[in-house]
C-alpha cells in the first residue's frame, strides 16, 4: 500500500485528478512514459487492489479481462494482437513505455495520458533525492549526515538512476578507513593478474589522494608540505596522473 | 370511402416531416410539431422563398428532390402545393439516416454523471493544451445512461479538434421540446456544444462515426461541434 505518490509536478497532479474522476467509470485509460518514471507506482497508489497483469502474456491478459471488471495491464507495449481485445464495459488501465501503433491506441483508449520523464519535471528531483536519502539511511543504517550533490544526480534512467546516484553518494560519504581498505582489498583481489600491477594499481590510491589535496588546499606547494613529499615529485605525479 | 370524417390535421400535426402553410404574404397560417422545431433553426422567410421557388406553375402539388440542411435537419425533397391564391403549403421530407451499426446495446450503458466525464476530459485536454476554456453546465442535470468509454473517446476527439483555438466555450443544456426515438421510445435530448473561433476537421469522420454508434446526433460546423445526446434514464 502506497500512502503518497511523491511529486510536485502539476502535470502528474492533473493525471491523478483525471484518474480519480474516472475511478468509478467503465473507461479505458493508458499511461505512456519512459521506463522508471513511476507509472506503476502511481497506478498502484491510485488502484491498490486492482488485479495486475503483464502485457507479455496475451493469454493471461485475456483471462484477466474475462474474469475482472477492472484490470491493470503493465508492459502494454509487449502485448500482441491488441486489436482483438474487448475493453467494453471494463475499467482497463494500461501502462506502456512507448506506443507502437498510435491509431490502435487511439481506438482502444478513451483517456491517453503521458507520464513526464524526470528531465521534464526537475521539481521532483530534489523531492525524490530527499526521499531516497531517508531510505538509504534507514536501509544501510547510516547515522551520519548525508549531503547529496544534486548536480551529480544521474537522471538518464529516471527514478532508477536517481536512486542509484543517491545510494552511491550516501555510501561513498559514509565509508570509513576500514570500509575503503575492504573495498580495495575486494577489488584488487579480483583485478590483480598482470606482471606490472604495482605500477598499474598505484594510481588507484595516488589519484584520489592528490585530487582531494589539490581541491582542499588549492596549492601544490602547500600540498607537498602536507603530504611530506618534494614539490617536484608532486608536480611529476600530477603530470603522470593527468591532473593538470 | 368517406374521407370527410377523418381528422387529417391530427395526422399532419404528428408527422415527423415538417409541414407549413403560408398565406399570400408569407405569414404562417399553420405549422405542425416538426415544423415548429425546424423554425428554431431555419429562417421563416427563407422557407417561404423556398416554397414560392418550388411551387407548381398551376394549382396542384409538386414534389422536388433537393438537398437541404438546417442545422441537424437534413431533407432530401420538398413538396409544395396550393389550391387557391390565398394559401400555399410546403412539406419537407427528412432524409432517412443510415443507422450506424450499434456495437453496444443500450442495456450495457451505465448511469453516469456527464459532468464528471466532462471534467475528466477537460483535465486531459489541459495536460496538452493551454487554451482558455469556459464551461457552462447544469450541475443539477441528473445522471443518465451512456456508453462511458465511447463517449469519453468522442469528447477527447471533439476537444482535440479545438486544440489550436484561442478560447473554447463548452455548454451543456437539456433541450426543451426536442426528442429522439430510440427503440420505439421517445427520449429527451441533452445538447453539448463546443465552440471557438475555428477548429480542425481532420477527425470529423471519426467523430460522426463514434457519435452515431452511441445514438448521438453530431452537428459539425466550421466553428462549433454540437452533440444531441439522448437522455436515457
Amino acid at each position: 500500500m502506497i500512502d503518497q505518490f511523491l511529486t510536485h509536478s502539476s502535470h502528474i497532479h492533473n493525471i491523478i485528478k483525471g484518474f480519480n474522476l474516472t475511478k468509478s467509470l467503465f473507461v479505458s485509460s493508458i499511461l505512456i512514459g519512459e521506463p522508471h518514471t513511476g507509472k506503476k507506482t502511481l497506478i498502484r497508489y491510485l488502484f491498490p487492489d486492482t488485479p495486475m497483469v503483464s502485457g507479455d502474456d496475451h493469454t493471461k491478459v485475456q483471462d484477466f479481462l474475462k474474469n475482472n471488471d477492472e484490470i491493470i495491464i503493465f508492459n502494454f507495449e509487449k502485448l500482441t494482437n491488441i486489436e482483438n481485445l474487448d475493453f467494453n464495459n471494463k475499467r482497463v488501465i494500461a501502462l506502456a513505455d512507448y506506443i507502437g501503433n498510435k491509431n490502435t491506441i487511439d481506438d482502444l483508449f478513451a483517456f491517453i495520458y503521458t507520464m513526464p520523464s524526470l528531465k521534464d519535471r526537475q521539481e521532483d528531483i530534489k523531492l525524490l533525492a530527499n526521499h531516497f536519502v531517508k531510505e538509504v539511511a534507514n536501509n544501510l543504517m547510516i547515522d551520519g549526515n548525508i549531503s547529496i550533490d544534486l548536480s551529480k544526480i544521474d537522471i538518464s534512467n529516471n527514478v532508477r538512476s536517481l536512486k542509484r546516484s543517491v545510494y552511491h553518494q550516501a555510501f561513498v560519504q559514509n565509508c570509513n578507513h576500514n570500509d575503503i581498505e575492504e573495498i580495495l582489498y575486494h577489488y584488487l583481489y579480483h583485478a590483480l593478474q598482470g606482471n606490472n600491477d604495482y605500477k598499474e594499481f598505484l594510481p588507484l590510491f595516488e589519484k584520489p589522494l592528490i585530487e582531494a589535496g589539490l581541491a582542499k588546499y588549492h596549492s601544490q606547494l602547500k600540498l607537498s608540505d602536507i603530504l611530506g613529499i618534494n614539490r617536484n615529485t608532486l608536480r611529476k605525479k600530477i603530470y603522470e596522473l593527468n591532473l593538470d | 370511402m368517406n374521407s370527410t370524417l377523418t381528422n387529417f390535421q391530427f395526422f399532419i400535426e404528428h408527422d415527423i416531416n415538417p409541414f407549413i402553410v403560408f398565406d399570400h404574404a408569407g405569414k404562417v397560417l399553420y405549422i405542425n410539431n416538426a415544423a415548429d422545431i425546424l423554425l428554431g433553426y431555419a429562417n421563416k422567410q427563407e422557407l417561404y422563398d423556398l416554397t414560392l421557388s418550388y411551387a407548381p406553375k398551376d394549382f396542384g402539388f409538386k414534389t422536388t428532390k433537393l438537398n437541404l440542411q438546417y442545422d441537424s435537419f437534413n431533407f432530401y425533397a420538398i413538396g409544395v402545393g396550393y389550391e387557391s391564391e390565398e394559401q400555399i403549403a410546403i412539406h419537407l421530407y427528412h432524409r432517412p439516416s443510415l443507422e450506424a451499426k450499434n456495437t453496444q446495446h443500450l442495456d450495457s450503458y451505465h448511469t453516469t454523471d456527464i459532468n464528471v466525464l466532462l471534467e475528466a476530459n477537460i483535465s486531459l485536454f489541459k495536460l496538452q493544451n493551454s487554451n482558455q476554456l469556459s464551461l457552462l453546465t447544469d450541475h443539477e442535470l441528473p445522471p443518465f445512461k451512456i456508453d462511458q468509454n465511447q463517449f469519453s473517446k468522442l469528447l477527447r476527439k471533439i476537444l482535440n479538434a479545438f486544440r489550436s483555438s484561442d478560447s473554447i466555450s463548452i455548454s451543456l443544456t437539456l433541450l426543451i421540446g426536442e426528442y429522439i426515438i430510440i427503440g420505439n421510445k421517445k427520449e429527451r435530448l441533452i445538447q453539448l456544444s463546443v465552440e471557438a473561433n475555428g477548429r480542425y476537421v481532420d477527425e470529423d469522420d471519426e467523430i460522426r462515426t463514434i457519435a452515431r454508434q452511441c445514438h448521438i446526433t453530431p452537428v459539425l460546423k466550421e466553428h462549433s461541434i454540437r452533440l444531441q445526446i439522448p437522455f436515457l434514464q
